[in-house]
């Protein structure tokens, strides 16, 4: 790992740098690094090792067998929030992905000389984003394991802080949220994606229905019948949307709250919250704030969101610069 | 030439207009004599849900891919 990449990592003990024998130069703690991923991660309570245990079991979101550079930029393209995520963030930007999984968001983001960091939580994923990288040919993408609790990374060393679908999985989320904040620097950006209150409902009808028939029925998920065809990344969805051990849901206002408390200025969701409107640019701020049409907004979500398990998207920047 | 109004723009009509005609419905069952006043409450409700659900139907639906984008 070259230094500026390791100048972007700290011990996650006591913050101290670390030296290229994965040693930190303040407590003196060392850490192991093999496969090309350097353990930063120190144990967590029983619920985020319960969440470790799950993911350790089946790796999400996984690859398909025959995956390449192409699969991935296809699937990319086809979101309308991904290629927004990619044309917002500067070419020569440090990115951090919390809780990258198997790493595909953290490699289509490693172009041009972005430095993008994936930090997670489980190996067997980060194995999985190690092996991709290199059969991909990206090396701008490097990836570590770590706790978001005690994290091995240096505070405010991000330009972008990346975490979608991550906080809803942790047992505090607004006190994750705070450890999250503490990476982006001053007039840094934070892209957060969480379960959506409102949007989460069709998702929790159809796990009713999975639960009463013993799972044996899961009506009318989407992901479910694109994946018939990929039985591991099926599974994987399967367990992640339906059977996790940790789960919460939030409203904007909640978040909202969170932004103010952690000095961070609201930009915009994703979808927009704005009624019949969708503003231009992922990073550019937009007007609102109306609670009833915020509201109107996310039971909307239902319908829009709602089939793919009713995550959003909550962007805003660390105040300072 | 008729000129095709936003979206935003219908609802804000729709809006705008629903509750002079909730307020007319309510009116003409309590003048009615008929005996349904009791159906005042219900009226009310029904016609502030059918404005929500107008409303809310304004949200783009979008080809999701926010969560599983890969």
């Amino acid at each position: 790992m070259d230094d500026p990449v390791r100048a972007l990592l700290a011990c996650p003990a006591c913050g101290g740098a670390l030296g290229s024998d994965w040693r930190c130069n303040r407590c003196g703690a060392g850490y192991a690094a093999s496969e090309g991923i350097p353990s930063l991660r120190l144990a967590g309570d029983a619920r985020t090792e319960a969440v470790r245990e799950f993911y350790t079991e089946a790796p999400f979101p996984g690859y398909p067998r025959d995956a390449d550079l192409n699969w991935l930029r296809a699937r990319a393209r086809r979101s309308r929030f991904a290629r927004m995520l990619d044309d917002a963030i500067p070419a020569d930007a440090r990115v951090v992905e919390i809780g990258c999984g198997t790493g595909q968001m953290s490699l289509y983001l490693a172009r041009a000389n972005r430095i993008v960091i994936g930090a997670d939580l489980t190996r067997a994923s980060l194995l999985l984003a190690v092996e991709a990288a290199g059969r991909f040919g990206i090396d701008g993408a490097h990836f570590i394991e770590t706790n978001l609790a005690r994290p091995g990374l240096r505070p405010g060393a991000f330009d972008v802080v990346y975490c979608s679908g991550v906080l809803h999985h942790t047992p505090d989320p607004r006190k994750s949220f705070a450890q999250v904040v503490q990476l982006a620097r001053p007039g840094g950006m934070i892209v957060l994606g969480l379960y959506n209150a409102f949007a989460r409902i069709p998702l929790r009808l159809r796990r009713a229905v999975a639960r009463l028939t013993g799972g044996w029925w899961i009506p009318g998920d989407p992901v479910l019948n694109d994946r018939a065809a990929e039985p591991a990344r099926r599974d994987a969805w399967r367990r992640d949307q339906y059977h996790h051990p940790e789960e919460h849901r939030h409203t904007l206002a909640e978040v909202r709250g969170w932004f103010a408390e952690n000095g961070v200025e609201y930009i915009r969701t994703f979808p927009s919250a704005l009624l019949a409107e969708e503003g231009d640019g992922l990073f550019a701020p937009e007007a609102g704030g109306w609670r009833f049409e915020e509201w109107l907004a996310q039971i909307g979500w239902m319908r829009s969101l709602g089939p793919e398990g009713g995550l959003f998207v909550i962007v805003g920047h660390r105040i300072g610069a | 030439m008729i000129r095709k109004r936003s979206r935003i723009e219908r609802q804000l009509i729709i809006f705008g207009s629903a509750f002079g005609t909730t307020a007319e419905l309510v009116r003409g069952t309590w003048r009615s004599g008929s005996g349904r006043k009791w159906m005042i409450p219900l009226i009310i409700f029904l016609c502030l849900n059918g404005l929500l659900l107008t409303l809310a139907a304004g949200v783009e639906v979008l080809a999701p891919f926010v969560y599983s984008i890969f």
